[in-house]
């Protein structure tokens, strides 16, 4: 955890979760800061996506928290759904794994950003084209303009990423959730949604959840990683120290259990 | 344990030749998929196929399985040529090539019972004269991959991505392949699943003394599992070699750009290099090397040769004898 807590814009602090009588999460405790990327690491089912999930009040039906969830002070647990609808893609937004799925696969990109912008922004259609165009020229999509009348089927895996962070984007939200943003990806279009997650968070003052079980893509790009196990935070610290020096036990299992632990 | 004897011990048993695939859209000329590809499976060997998206590697795996209809080129499993798979069932003898698809949700059927269509692997092999086939049942199979033998009675719903990717490796098995192969069998799977279920494939494959083609973008897990690699660039191989030997001294061009851009958990905080430029379309390939237009060490004359993979193991003009 980092002293300063004036400048945290996310502070999640003893998040439980209850889901069908089992307790997903036991008290999780992160803190984001803007300009700065938080790993989450840890294994399938260690409660990673569902605390991501729980910013955004998007958990499964029946799902009972507990603990707190601060986004600039105001607790997104106890906020009215509609005030939560509002903040949620504007404020704080979420980056999915398969941007293949998260696309509508009917509706042309430029119907999707546009439809995101005049939602939230209130923008007319003419602006809010041009603010579509300028997105995924901030997110390197080639020709965007014609771009925008195209449909996800018509792009790459890593031009469709590109377009759905353009998407979460959109609003410059302050916070951004990316549930394994790279992981459909080829390690060479990961590379470069790598550095363009890096720089939008550097340049814009962005806070970065990342959740990933990559360690290596953890390495590359986050300032502090926290480790997860069972629903609990395990292991929270600056990216070096706990990928170098890992305190606890699991991260350390984790890391020796890496298939590209030696270096190349 | 059964161990399948090769006729020709040294013989590959997959061997594919100058393969070209092509597909045709209307109105478009054809896009070379796979543009002259020759590639070699041993019994008992896994190699990896790795390569970006659209670079041909599924098509060239659906190629092999006779799934997709090969322009030129050539391919024989264990001297049987493949021919494409059309209405009629497929020649005996090439049920010994099993494929395990991407997709895990859409290769199993919804509607039978996992056991049922494990049965039809068996019956497959039992078909073939595969007498050890008649013992088995799909609970063995069941076990072998990892899952309760009572899994048989239920439906693949009831399963996880990488519970239902294990039955998709339990059916190709009961067909006793020997020649097994895997189009991105874990990419579909959750992150922790996907190395289980590679090192599974492999263990499974080499105790039967079958080939695995493993088809993969997930450098990572080709380097743990693979014997030997062949990187795919647009259609050609570019490279090919053992996995440590490629890994250590990567020579072609494209594939130190792959290498370098597997992040490294060191902790260093450096952003893995980044290849600029999108694979181009195949459709309209470069002249000369397919990769010179985002090759680093292009030189004159890379826009006009189109380099042949030489002995070495590399389809490059800097390595040219």
């Amino acid at each position: 955890m980092t002293d300063g807590d004036s400048v945290d814009v996310l502070r999640i602090s003893g998040l439980t979760l209850d889901l069908g009588g089992a307790r997903i999460l036991g008290g999780v405790d992160l803190a984001l800061q803007p300009g700065r990327i938080h790993g989450l690491a840890g294994e399938s089912g260690s409660g990673k996506t569902m605390t991501g999930l729980a910013v955004l009040g998007l958990l499964p039906p029946g799902a009972r928290t507990g603990g707190r969830i601060a986004f600039e002070g105001t607790d997104l647990l106890t906020l009215p759904a509609r005030q939560l609808a509002a903040l949620r893609g504007r404020s704080v937004s979420m980056v999915f794994q398969d941007p293949s799925t998260s696309l509508h696969p009917m509706l042309s990109i430029g119907h999707q950003l546009t439809d995101h912008l005049r939602h939230h922004l209130k923008l007319n259609r003419k602006t809010a084209k041009e603010r579509a165009t300028d997105l995924l020229t901030q997110v390197r999509i080639p020709n965007p303009r014609e771009a925008l009348g195209r449909y996800p089927h018509q792009f790459s895996g890593g031009m469709r990423q590109r377009i759905a962070i353009a998407i979460a984007l959109a609003c410059e939200p302050k916070v951004l959730i990316a549930d394994e943003p790279t992981t459909a990806l080829d390690v060479t279009v990961q590379a470069g949604v790598l550095r363009l997650l890096r720089g939008l968070c550097d340049d814009l003052g962005l806070a970065v959840l990342l959740v990933t079980h990559d360690l290596g893509v953890m390495s590359a790009v986050a300032d502090e990683v926290s480790v997860m196990r069972h629903g609990l935070v395990v292991e929270t610290g600056p990216r070096g120290r706990v990928l170098t020096e890992p305190r606890h036990e699991y991260t350390r299992q984790l890391l020796d259990a890496l298939p590209g632990r030696s270096t190349v | 344990m059964t161990t399948h004897m090769t006729p020709h011990p040294t013989a590959p048993l997959l061997s594919v030749d100058d393969l070209v695939v092509q597909y045709h859209r209307p109105g478009a000329p054809p896009t070379r998929a796979v543009a002259g590809v020759s590639l070699q499976v041993r019994a008992g060997e896994v190699v990896g196929l790795v390569g970006e998206s659209g670079c041909g590697k599924s098509t060239l795996a659906r190629a092999v399985c006779g799934l997709t209809a090969p322009a030129e080129g050539r391919i024989t499993y264990d001297g049987t040529p493949v021919r494409p798979l059309r209405v009629r069932r497929r020649e005996l003898a090439l049920t010994g090539v099993q494929m395990v698809f991407q997709d895990p949700y859409g290769s199993l059927n919804p509607r039978r019972r996992v056991g049922s269509q494990i049965a039809d692997g068996i019956r497959t092999a039992a078909g073939r004269g595969e007498a050890a086939a008649e013992d088995t049942t799909p609970e063995d199979l069941l076990t072998r991959v990892g899952l309760s033998a009572s899994a048989a009675q239920r439906y693949p719903q009831e399963f996880s991505g990488g519970q239902r990717q294990r039955i998709a490796i339990a059916r190709a098995l009961a067909a006793r392949p020997r020649l097994l192969v895997g189009d991105e069998p874990i990419s579909a799977l959750d992150a922790s699943a996907q190395l289980q279920v590679a090192t599974l494939m492999r263990s499974l494959a080499v105790e039967s003394g079958a080939g695995l083609l493993f088809i993969s973008h997930d450098l990572s897990v080709v380097r743990l599992i693979a014997d030997r690699i062949a990187v795919m660039y647009l259609g050609r191989i570019v490279e090919t070699g053992p996995t440590a030997e490629v890994w250590a001294d990567p020579r072609h061009p494209y594939t130190r750009a792959l290498l370098a851009a597997v992040p490294k958990p060191d902790g260093a905080g450096v952003l893995p290099a980044e290849l600029p430029g999108d694979v181009p379309d195949p459709a309209d390939p470069p002249s000369g090397c397919r990769f010179h237009p985002r090759c680093p060490q292009a030189f004159d004359g890379c826009d006009r040769e189109e380099p042949q993979l030489i002995a070495g193991g590399v389809a490059c003009r800097l390595y040219a004898a």
